[in-house]
């Protein structure tokens, strides 16, 4: 089954407009939404969370119609979004309370461990956490109810590094269940190229791409030539390009290239870099 | 349910302390007082506020968004904020009652009419503010919400200076009003606060948060 399935998802307000969005996640795998600011990612998120309303298209999670879902279902989604959105005069006890009254599935030891783990202090309100703890405190919830859909909007920014890897590892834990899947958007690319399957890049509305991590890594390339070698390549499998001073550095479709010409490996943030820069 | 309450519970004590602090003041001040109506009145309306201010700091804190990654309906988070209204306003008339009613005995002056009828005016003030207000908070948000209701406000207020008019002129044409009885009043009430319920419900189910 799909985690996580959209078919033509529309919805405009002010001058944007998210057009036409078809995005599958399949069931135990890591999607990577990434997107320059205002790309449409937290919209999407916001979306399929009906936390706002969308003019077309269908939303199905964990292969319900988010319009006819029963709010049970959302026991088996973990969300947290950008802004982690508890009363800013919580305690993480009190949060922990809350939640238990929440979840069926409520695993209160595991909260216990996570915040501990996070090093969350318990005995301060949520407006004294930094953005770091309050984003811990959010994973530590999502976490904590046995979701089997992980739902992540920007949670690894405003981390320290050193946590920021803790929490890959925990959702690399948690994707070892064939039944659990991660849709996490993130700035940080070089996050989403440690722990995704798959990568969408969304730009000004629009999904560019979506593919396999594995893929993509292994259809694209960096070629560095003089600019009559450049104009021998077939132009359709030159994506972008920039003048360094010392020659043309382009990214470039591998498969298109003559076997003569040397491809250096490309990572996902500068594929990523190229292409929105091409696209604007 | 029963998360969302206790949420607000937690925020009621962090909060609202202030407000108890005031409405207990009052009510000392009114207990003591010869003319106490306002002294009473006041700490009704000002908890009539409660649930609006607890609507107000859920928007400051996005908790409104929050609520909706978590296993409940926008309908239950409406009925979180009138229940919460309907307790406060069930506290604070059986406290006036009480006050009121020890005030009379002690002065020998104790009329039961009277005093439920001072019941059902302290319910009717608690009660009418927090129908009106909430169904444009939940449409419009904190902000303008409140700037709306006071508008609605000014509304409801030249209304009333209309139909006391028009009562004074009836009054000395000497018609006849029969009285409406306390039930029917409080029947009439329970209703308003029952539609201001389901309206806020109507209008923040395709609000985007």
């Amino acid at each position: 089954m799909n985690a996580i399935e959209i078919k033509d998802l529309c919805k405009t307000y002010g001058d944007f407009t998210l057009d036409h969005l078809n995005l599958t996640l399949p069931g135990g795998c890591i999607m990577g939404l990434v997107g320059e600011n205002g790309a449409g990612k937290s919209t999407t998120i916001r979306l399929m969370m009906q936390m706002i309303q969308k003019d077309e298209g269908t939303i199905t999670l964990l292969g319900k119609n988010v319009d006819e879902m029963d709010p049970l279902t959302k026991e088996d989604i973990g969300v947290v979004m950008d802004e982690v959105g508890f009363p800013l005069c919580l305690k993480t006890e009190e949060i922990g309370k809350i939640m238990q009254m929440t979840f069926h599935n409520w695993d209160q030891k595991r909260y216990e461990q996570l915040i501990h783990q996070f090093h969350i202090p318990d005995n301060r309100q949520f407006k004294d956490f930094s953005r770091g703890m309050k984003m811990k405190a959010g994973i530590a919830v999502a976490l904590s109810h046995h979701a089997k859909l992980l739902i992540l909007d920007e949670a690894t920014s405003g981390l320290d590094p050193v946590v920021r890897d803790e929490v890959l590892d925990i959702l690399n834990e948690f994707t070892r269940d064939e039944n659990h899947s991660i849709l996490i958007s993130s700035h940080i690319v070089s996050d989403l190229e440690k722990c995704c399957d798959y990568i969408a890049f969304l730009h000004h509305g629009k999904l560019i791409l979506c593919e396999e991590k594995d893929v993509l890594l292994a259809s694209y390339g960096i070629v560095n030539l003089t600019p009559a070698q450049l104009a021998e390549l077939p132009s359709a499998s030159i994506l972008h390009q920039k003048n360094t001073g010392y020659g043309i550095q382009a990214l470039v479709k591998r498969d298109a290239i003559p076997d003569h010409i040397s491809i250096s490996p490309i990572t996902i943030e500068e594929l990523f870099v190229q292409l929105a820069k091409e696209y604007n | 349910m029963k998360g969302l309450l206790l949420k607000d519970w937690y925020m009621l004590k962090a909060y609202c302390r202030t407000y108890l602090l005031i409405a207990f003041i009052f009510f000392g001040v009114a207990f003591f007082s010869e003319d106490n109506l306002m002294f009473l009145f006041y700490p009704c309306i000002l908890c009539g506020m409660i649930p609006i201010n607890l609507l107000a700091y859920d928007e400051s804190s996005h908790w409104q968004s929050c609520f909706l990654t978590l296993p409940y309906t926008r309908k239950q988070y409406v009925s979180s904020k009138y229940m919460i209204g309907l307790v406060i306003q069930l506290i604070i008339t059986v406290l006036s009652g009480i006050i009121f009613s020890i005030q009379m005995i002690s002065n020998g002056t104790f009329v039961l009419s009277e005093v439920l009828a001072l019941i059902l005016l302290v319910y009717m003030v608690s009660s009418l503010n927090a129908a009106l207000c909430m169904p444009l908070i939940f449409r419009f948000g904190a902000e303008k919400g409140r700037i709306a209701f006071l508008l609605m406000f000014a509304i409801i207020g030249a209304a009333g200076f209309i139909m006391a008019q028009i009562y004074q002129d009836l009054m000395s044409s000497q018609i006849v009003i029969p009285a409406i009885p306390g039930i029917l009043a409080f029947i009439l009430l329970a209703g308003i606060y029952g539609a201001s319920w389901l309206l806020a419900q109507k209008l923040f189910e395709k609000k985007d948060l």
